[in-house]
């Protein structure tokens, strides 16, 4: 690691002032602390983790527990001009939360109950530094499930979620989060809090959950959300088949959907994710595996089920019963324990590129994408979520890289996919958002939406205090 | 009538003609009346009393995106307000032109761009008509499943402008889950496009910022949406509960066992005994204002007003107070129409699970007959208003909408709220996992127009603050317009900044629908 | 820097926090510092010679209740409180140890225990002179925070011995020193091996050892043995010794336990020990209510927060941890927690004095 900068004096004042908001416990600039919260998940950042390096480090941590209490953070913040960068459990994988203005990092993970539960509206309010699997277990033990499981289920907050509009596997029958939020409480820069009302519909104007959607934390603090639960299922059934070729479980599952068929999830690998990943979690088979669940009373998932697989043989699937489902099911958070050996020991690098596309557009779309890819790393690719209209394509990429060469690679990697992606009909991200990651792609898909965002930001956050380096190209930094 | 004139310079509708072409703009006052109003109530009411306005200045009749770009270019330099427009079948005042300017009406620009059958999208240019949409769909064996009761008179992008939804919402969603990409025209003059895919995460949603922004931050000129396969089947059920609490309680049952039925609606006890729920209790109304107590209840009506219907009817508007005791009459229980369709396996398994649910829950097992009636009548409801407004007094509809918890303290609050000055009938529809809409229809009448429009506006204060109160949206797919505008912070509070945001950023000059919506 | 425990290190620099959910620490401090990863990834760091090994650093390692409980959410099976300790160990031995970690360690020196008390006077005062004998093969070794704080409990346990016709175990008649656990949590090795050649010295004779308190148990069984001393292969949790007893019908139970009780698995007992049925088999010979289980059980038993030193460098993080886990036994009607481990029992009526906390010993005690 470079000789570190010499340190920027701590502004005294604002550590007093956010003390005297929180108290001494819940503020921190601690070494160990600031380099904690210097990255999240971005593999570019665990290239530069393992190298030794952390190049941007917040000065200060903090820890709010009330919506007050980030309303009056922010004012201080606001007021003295300090970046200010909301957190949830940091597994965003596109540097949406890098400090790359140092500040302070606003943790909400303090924020974390669940405040009511209408039993009868089917509702939930929630504070939004709850991490899902907390948030989903305290649901289960009374009955009900939010019915949101990204791959990051357990180490992931309901704010970041909401932040970065996420999606879940089950996200065929439940819905992505936007389908599941009913309203929001926000705190803008200035420490204004906004709510958004609760309704389960309203023609009031544009819905403003959709501007702090997706938001990645630059237009406000997200600290409350009422979000819709459902009951949970009366039974699970799991139906596997494989497919001799990628086209074959892509058109089934476009049928199957197109019929209104409602499976809880679907997932179909490509042969070489078969191959690995499945193997990995001790599966194996050949060929493109679809992996089936359908949740809901018994009567009528054994009918969907039974016409899922009728559709599946149809298009030249073969029936694996229900053992490959189940047992993928119990093993599906299991993939990411690979990522540890293959960066400690191989020395790979490892990502995830998703993706999505009509169906139209898909199969083009994996094509070129794998085509591009497959010359530089080791590709595996994935269904992830399906939907009537298209799918998510998510791209495991895998490739060795030398100290001296990896960020090069790296970034070719993601060069090159972006680029097949933005000739071939796909969006650059289906569910993991944008952050410092995806930016200059995101320039080039929707060119008036960064110049937008950063206008609508002006007007929001005036001192540019939120999150600043972000849904921007430049990186400007507040003073 | 006295029709003040076009502010519109020559100058003005030279650069108008030069982008449109003569054959597509218009000064003439006959146009300028038709383009005054749309189907607000109050509008309607000065119409029959011969006092229009605020009237526009001019109409253009765009073709292309590129002149729509050129006509807001123009207008912002010139600070000229426009209004776009697609069929005037708002009730609100969406598209009155409070301070005049250019009405930019879209239904020129009405070709089906693409189908993607494979895909199930549609993409088509914002002035379509409804109907014509769907209808072009059937053809292709398609449908986009969105059935507002104007689809007759109304256009895909009124629907994604005022953030519609139609009858079937529960099965096929609302305008705002149907859109998978638009193309929209700022204030600014910059065409956004957002990308198409069946679901994206590029930061905010952009489609979701346009859907309900009612012509304030852009001009939406085309719409890719979802579309389904058109239904092999169709299923149909009626049940009828005790009370209504007990048939808000089968919807909620019915919704939160993770049915998709495609229309739900539920009646209160005067509209059920109005719709009827026998099959051979004379088929529905044709219109509404036949359907009213004087020929339901024609005895007890006339032993009120004796002589002809015409003055009834006016009697109805100006003693509402009466009116709503005929409810004691309406001992028939509270109907609940159920449709179910697309493919056969799922519909009948479907409609036998909620003849199950709805049976647990009191409701009484009325067949398919009333259902079929509804379905046949659907779109007749907004036939009936024109009779209203010939004798002089005029109907409106309150839709709001709030979570289960709440939904019955908000039916009998607004009830509350207005009967004293309307007489008031409900329905519950749209249908969703956590709530519902209820959908109020008033009918009431002043001596003169001014009198009947001080009327309209108290029920309305009293409904929105009785709906504020008890915690709800005010509207549930009707909008904003004018006619709300003035509860916009009370509905929103501190979140009407992040609109006033948009709108800077979109529309800086000011120019895009002014007025509207309760923006500054 | 701890390279005996670098896969473990590198593991967690690079996995995505998979067990952070389930980190008591992490979840309630809610920092990023204070989960698996974090901790480990400033070990990372500080091997790389990116950051200093410091003070801060330190302090972060000395952030873990050593409950075990991410080894159970890790598919890598990683252990992250031994490297904890041994990171202990080493800020102590560069003095880089917390203040707090120095000042228990002079405390402890005063009467080899954690209480600053005189332990064995006190256990001498409780029991009848009886019971007491430095030649049995048998030893009841209740633990110090059992006789700290919870002497009732040594009583009832040894009324359980007598109802069940055990007369051989006897109390030790003799200095014993404390097990030396909390020397090691707080990285003392060096004292931790002769505390344990101490204790090895005056418990020379047991054949079988009983113990009160599980993290005793693990001690003796396992820790002793690892810096090389050894007392007898055969040691056992007081739950372990009981349970065959009465499942044999040996326990005259004359009335059925009658309140609802919420079992609070020990990690010392259950994922250290593996000790999860005879406790509740125990419990279900008496209860008259089916024993009501918290969501988080068994192999997934959520931390008591009293254990790594927790309580003595961070009270107040100890009671949040024990907050979390109480609620729900705080839930609708509002449940006793009964448990097997004394430590555990201190953590809960700290965080909440209203509560009624047990030992099995004393569920069993008033059915007899």
């Amino acid at each position: 690691m470079d000789q570190p900068k010499p340190k920027k004096p701590t502004n005294v004042e604002l550590l007093n002032r956010l003390r005297d908001v929180l108290g001494g416990r819940r503020v921190s600039r601690a070494l160990g602390d600031r380099l904690n919260y210097s990255h999240d998940l971005w593999p570019r950042s665990l290239l530069e983790i393992r190298r030794g390096e952390a190049p941007y480090r917040p000065d200060l941590i903090i820890w709010p527990e009330t919506t007050e209490e980030v309303s009056r953070v922010l004012k201080v913040c606001n007021e003295m001009r300090t970046p200010v960068v909301p957190f949830g459990a940091g597994s965003g994988m596109c540097g949406g939360v890098l400090p790359v203005c140092g500040g302070v990092v606003l943790d909400t993970k303090r924020m974390n109950h669940i405040e009511r539960i209408s039993e009868e509206s089917q509702v939930a309010v929630c504070q939004t530094g709850i991490l899902g699997i907390h948030l989903e277990q305290e649901l289960n033990r009374r009955g009900y499930t939010m019915g949101h499981f990204p791959g990051s289920f357990g180490i992931s907050t309901l704010g970041g979620y909401l932040a970065t509009r996420s999606a879940g596997q089950a996200a065929t029958m439940y819905g992505k989060i936007e389908d599941m939020v009913l309203s929001l409480q926000a705190v803008l820069a200035d420490g204004t809090v906004i709510h958004t009302r609760t309704a389960p519909r309203r023609a009031t104007g544009p819905d403003f959950n959709h501007v702090l959607l997706g938001s990645e934390g630059v237009l406000a603090v997200i600290t409350r959300a009422h979000m819709r639960l459902h009951a949970l299922p009366a039974a699970r059934e799991f139906r596997s088949a494989v497919f001799p070729k990628l086209d074959n479980g892509l058109e089934a599952l476009r049928l199957m959907l197109r019929f209104g068929l409602r499976p809880t999830i679907v997932r179909l690998s490509d042969p070489a994710d078969t191959s690995v990943t499945m193997k990995a979690l001790g599966l194996s088979a050949q060929g493109c595996l679809l992996v089936m669940v359908f949740d809901g009373r018994s009567a009528q998932i054994e009918l969907e089920s039974a016409k899922a697989l009728e559709i599946c043989l149809a298009n030249g699937g073969r029936d694996r019963g229900e053992e490959p489902a189940r047992h993928w099911y119990n093993h599906r958070f299991a993939e990411h324990f690979r990522q540890s050996p293959l960066l400690a020991e191989q020395k790979m690098v490892l990502d995830t590129i998703e993706l999505a596309a009509t169906w139209t557009n898909v199969k083009p779309l994996y094509d070129a994408v794998h085509k591009a890819l497959g010359r530089q790393a080791t590709v595996l690719a994935h269904v992830p979520h399906a939907y009537p209209e298209g799918c998510a394509l998510a791209f495991t990429v895998l490739c060795k890289v030398t100290t001296e060469d990896e960020f090069k690679r790296y970034d070719r990697l993601w060069q090159t996919a972006m680029d097949a992606a933005l000739k071939n009909g796909g969006v650059i991200s289906h569910a993991h958002g944008i952050g410092r990651q995806k930016v200059r792609w995101l320039a080039k898909q929707l060119p008036l939406a960064l110049p937008l965002l950063q206008g609508l930001k002006r007007r929001l956050d005036p001192n540019n205090i939120l999150n600043p380096g972000k849904l921007s190209v430049e990186v400007e930094c507040p003073c | 009538m006295k029709i003040s004139p076009s502010q519109a310079s020559t100058e003005l509708r030279e650069a108008l003609t030069a982008i449109v072409g003569e054959a597509n703009i218009s000064v003439a006052n006959l146009e300028r009346l038709s383009y005054c109003r749309d189907l607000n109530p109050m509008a309607n009411l000065a119409t029959n009393d011969g006092r229009l306005g605020p009237l526009p200045d001019v109409i253009v009749w765009p073709h292309e995106v590129d002149q729509v770009v050129r006509l807001v270019k123009l207008a912002a330099e010139r600070r000229v307000p426009l209004i776009p427009f697609g069929a005037g079948s708002g009730v609100c005042g969406g598209t009155t032109p409070l301070r005049g300017g250019i009405i930019l009406d879209l239904k020129k620009m009405k070709r089906i761009l693409a189908l993607d059958e494979k895909s199930l999208a549609v993409t088509a240019e914002a002035g379509i008509i409804g109907q014509h949409l769907e209808m072009e769909l059937n053809r292709q064996g398609y449908t986009m499943g969105h059935f507002p009761s104007s689809i007759y008179t109304s256009t895909l992008g009124g629907y994604l402008a005022a953030r519609s939804a139609g009858q079937l919402s529960a099965k096929y969603g609302k305008i705002e889950d149907m859109v998978l990409g638009l193309e929209v025209v700022l204030g600014t003059g910059e065409i956004m496009r957002t990308p198409v895919a069946p679901r994206a995460s590029l930061g905010p949603d952009w489609n979701q910022i346009f859907v309900g922004s009612e012509g304030t931050l852009g001009v939406i000129t085309s719409a890719t949406c979802r579309i389904r396969p058109y239904p092999p089947s169709r299923e149909f059920a009626s049940f009828v509960f005790p009370t209504i609490e007990a048939g808000i309680e089968g919807m909620r049952l019915l919704m939160q066992n993770e049915l998709k039925p495609a229309a739900v609606r539920l009646y209160d006890e005067l509209d059920t005994a109005l719709v009827g729920t026998g099959s051979k209790q004379g088929e529905s109304s044709e219109s509404f204002f036949d359907s009213l107590p004087i020929s339901q209840f024609g005895n007890a009506v006339k032993s009120l007003v004796p002589g002809l219907v015409r003055r009834a009817e006016r009697f109805v508007g100006q003693r509402a107070d009466l009116a709503n005791e005929l409810q004691r009459f309406a001992t028939k229980g509270c109907l609940l129409v159920l449709t179910f369709e697309g493919e056969e396996l799922l519909t009948r398994a479907e409609k036998n699970l909620a003849t199950e649910i709805c049976e647990k829950a009191e409701g009484v097992n009325k067949g398919p007959e009333p259902a079929m009636r509804w379905w046949k009548n659907r779109y007749h409801v907004s036939y009936g208003q024109s009779k209203v407004f010939y004798h002089g007094a005029f109907v409106d509809t309150i839709e709001m909408a709030t979570t289960w918890r709440k939904i019955a303290d908000l039916y009998h609050e607004i009830r509350r709220a207005v009967r004293e000055k309307a007489f008031i009938m409900a329905h519950f529809s749209h249908a969703y996992h956590e709530g519902c809409s209820v959908y109020f229809t008033f009918v009431s009448a002043g001596t003169d127009v001014e009198k009947a429009r001080q009327t309209h506006r108290q029920v309305w204060d009293a409904a929105v603050a009785a709906c504020h109160r008890v915690g709800g949206a005010m509207s549930h797919h009707h909008g904003i317009g004018y006619t709300k505008a003035p509860y916009m912070h009370e509905e929103h509070g501190q979140a009407m900044r992040i609109f006033e945001a948009l709108k800077q950023e979109m529309d800086p000059a000011g120019i895009l629908n002014p007025g509207k919506m309760g923006l500054s | 820097m701890l390279k005996k425990f670098h896969r473990e290190i590198e593991y967690c620099t690079y996995c995505p926090k998979l067990c952070r959910f389930s980190c008591p620490v992490g979840n309630a401090t809610g920092n990023e510092t204070y989960t698996p990863w974090g901790r480990q990834s400033l070990l990372h760091l500080v091997g790389e010679g990116a950051i200093p090994w410091g003070r801060e650093v330190a302090a972060s390692v000395y952030r873990c209740t050593t409950c075990m409980l991410c080894r159970e959410y890790c598919d890598h099976e990683l252990e992250i409180p031994p490297v904890m300790l041994a990171a202990r160990a080493k800020a102590v031995k560069d003095k880089m140890q917390p203040q707090e970690a120095v000042e228990f360690k002079g405390f402890f020196a005063e009467q080899h225990n954690p209480m600053g008390d005189d332990l064995s006077a006190r256990l001498h005062s409780l029991l009848p002179k009886s019971l007491f004998n430095p030649d049995a093969q048998v030893v009841y070794f209740p633990g110090c925070v059992m006789i700290y704080n919870y002497p009732q409990t040594i009583k009832n346990t040894f009324r359980l011995f007598e109802a069940l016709d055990v007369n051989y175990v006897a109390c030790y008649d003799a200095d014993v020193p404390c097990c030396g656990v909390p020397l090691h949590d707080h990285g003392y090795e060096d004292e931790f091996k002769a505390n344990a050649e101490k204790l090895s010295q005056k418990l020379a004779k047991a054949k079988a050892v009983v113990c009160g308190c599980p993290s005793c148990a693990w001690a003796l069984k396992t820790m002793l043995p690892g810096v090389g001393v050894k007392i007898t292969d055969r040691i056992y949790h007081l739950t372990e010794f009981l349970a065959p007893l009465v499942a044999e019908g040996k326990l005259p139970i004359r009335r059925p336990y009658p309140k609802r009780l919420i079992y609070h698995d020990p990690c010392y007992l259950g994922r250290y020990l593996g000790v999860y049925d005879q406790p509740r088999n125990l419990l279900n010979e008496v209860c008259r209510e089916p024993l009501v289980e918290f969501s988080w059980n068994r192999n997934k038993s959520y931390c008591c927060g009293g254990g790594g030193g927790i309580p003595v460098s961070n009270p107040v993080l100890a009671r949040e941890i024990a907050a979390q886990r109480l609620t729900e036994a705080n839930e609708g009607e509002k449940k006793s927690v009964v448990t097997a481990c004394p430590s555990c029992m201190r953590a809960f009526q700290k965080a909440d004095e209203s509560l009624e906390v047990l030992d099995i010993v004393d569920v069993l005690v008033r059915c007899i």
